[in-house]
């Protein structure tokens, strides 16, 4: 069985960018390595959207400019993709959603997907649920299901059926998410979008992990 | 107004003890006249205003600070303080269907959807016509999920009020969620003629077409992002690059004739230049990361990205 870990400054990053924009979509992608047959690992996020997940020019961009990056950077590749919905209902991938996997799945077939289920995000803030992110990966049918259920890959094969935290710490992540939240750190986090209204503002968020060091005490990241 | 807003917000922050009546007062003018969507700390700071510094405002600022704190609070899931502050409002206009809706607008917050109908559909026996409470069903159906009936309802009201700008741009958003793209295309192109200088109406326009694809729609979106990088003198990042999508989608051969088709061969330079120049000043640390896609953009072949 094939697990998908995940680093919590990556799952901050997107809690940040929910929290950035509350009544919104967004969505962005996922960076890390995975080599075949072994796990998924997701190191950082890039936050896209918030205002326009619905359209094509920011995401082709937005993509080719990461995609840039990674080959650039070397190390870490986009595996995956990310969103939240604007609405309070059920942690799904919707139909957009699901094209913009199918996209990411293109370049990368190990690529899975992360959503925010916003009911259980309320339940993670009340500590009454560890993990409010919904695993997704692409059965043999080229559907994205969720991880786990029975459409997914049940033969134990190459799909990551599992979210890991890198630590294992939900509660941890729970009060980095609080404290940084407290800070306002949040509003320190840009988006693909807010770069192209403003250049300066940098989708990388280099400040922001620098940040999130000093905001949560005796934390190695 | 931006920069007056940052600077109050940080005087704000800032404050030792109970912040001051003026700085208070002026954040809540700002955000109402910015229209900006903050509502946690506007419930904050509009709580405390209401608490401590009531006397510091006419009688009509403090009502319209009361209904804006109002729906701050319900955005903010702070039920049990804005139950408090709509039954304040309702308790001073009795007979008020502004101050009505906001009970409706309560059990919305609640989740009591049904009830929320209710009330809407008692204001609308008084007066059927009443803007405020048809536009607050069209926000109840797409609260519930109910996109396709909140379309129908939005699309009736604008064939009455036509001119309400804010209507036209909540219906394309809700057609872009349903994926209607060329619905959503002519809603921009209802706002592109009410608000005719608006570059960000050009974009959102352009985009929409770029997003339906096809050589005649790569086309007209590029003399929209055209268009918008003349309304912001080159600055809008989102037009150039459209410029170059919608370009390297573009195959057909143009010949030099005229100043127009001219301006048409160029275009694809001008702003890759353009580009570069505001990368190198605002965002060198990207310049690697952009170099290799304005190249391949610019080599065409009609791929794209």
């Amino acid at each position: 069985m094939v697990a998908c870990i995940v680093d919590q400054v990556a799952l901050l990053k997107i809690l940040a960018h929910a929290a950035k924009f509350p009544s919104s979509s967004i969505n962005g992608v996922l960076l890390g390595n995975c080599a075949e047959g072994s796990n998924v690992e997701i190191h950082d996020v890039i936050p896209l959207c918030h205002s326009t997940v619905t359209l094509a020019p920011p995401l082709e961009i937005g993509l080719a400019q990461v995609e840039s990056y990674t080959h650039i950077a070397g190390g870490l590749k986009i595996v995956g993709y990310y969103q939240s919905d604007a609405r309070f209902g059920p942690g799904d991938l919707s139909p957009l959603g699901r094209k913009i996997a199918d996209k990411v799945f293109e370049h990368q077939s190990d690529a899975v997907v992360l959503v925010l289920d916003n009911k259980r995000l309320e339940q993670f803030c009340k500590a009454q649920v560890d993990n409010p992110f919904e695993l997704f990966n692409r059965d043999g049918a080229k559907a994205w299901k969720r991880a786990g259920s029975s459409g997914a890959a049940a033969d134990g094969g190459d799909t990551a059926t599992k979210l890991q935290l890198k630590g294992n710490d939900w509660k941890q992540l729970r009060e980095e998410f609080f404290t940084m939240f407290k800070q306002l750190k949040h509003r320190t986090l840009y988006d693909f979008e807010e770069h192209l209204d403003d250049p300066a503002k940098d989708w990388l968020n280099r400040n922001f992990s620098a940040g999130l060091k000093f905001v949560l005490p005796g934390n190695a990241l | 107004m931006e920069i007056e807003l940052e600077e109050v917000e940080r005087q704000l922050r800032g404050a030792k003890g109970v912040p001051s009546a003026d700085k208070l007062i002026k954040y809540l003018r700002l955000m109402r006249d910015l229209h900006i969507r903050d509502s946690p700390t506007v419930a904050r700071y509009g709580n405390i205003l209401l608490r401590h510094y009531k006397n510091h405002l006419s009688e009509e600022e403090l009502w319209t600070v009361y209904e804006q704190v109002a729906i701050a609070a319900l955005d903010s899931h702070a039920l049990q303080f804005a139950a408090s502050v709509v039954a304040a409002i309702n308790r001073r206009f009795p007979e008020s269907v502004r101050a009505k809706r906001l009970q409706g607008m309560y059990y919305e917050a609640v989740g009591d959807y049904n009830k929320a109908e209710g009330v809407y559909n008692d204001l609308l026996t008084q007066d059927a016509a009443n803007e405020m409470i048809l536009k607050r069903m069209v926000a109840l159906e797409r609260s519930r999920g109910n996109l396709t009936t909140a379309i129908d309802a939005l699309r009736k009201y604008l064939d009455t009020f036509a001119n309400d700008k804010e209507g036209w741009e909540e219906l394309a958003e809700m057609y872009l969620e349903v994926q209607n793209y060329r619905q959503a295309a002519f809603c921009y192109e209802e706002l592109l003629m009410h608000v005719p200088g608006n570059s960000s109406y050009f974009v959102r326009y352009a985009d929409v077409l770029y997003t339906i694809g096809g050589p005649t729609n790569y086309k007209t979106a590029r003399s929209y992002y055209a268009k918008a990088i003349e309304l912001t003198a080159g600055g809008s990042l989102r037009a150039l690059f459209g410029v170059l999508a919608c370009s390297a989608h573009i195959t057909d051969k143009v010949t030099l004739q005229d100043a127009r088709s001219r301006a048409q061969i160029e275009l694809p330079d001008v702003s890759t230049q353009a580009l570069l120049r505001i990368y190198k000043q605002h965002a060198p640390d990207k310049l690697p990361f952009v170099e290799p896609i304005l190249a391949k953009l610019l080599s065409g072949h009609g791929h794209g990205l």
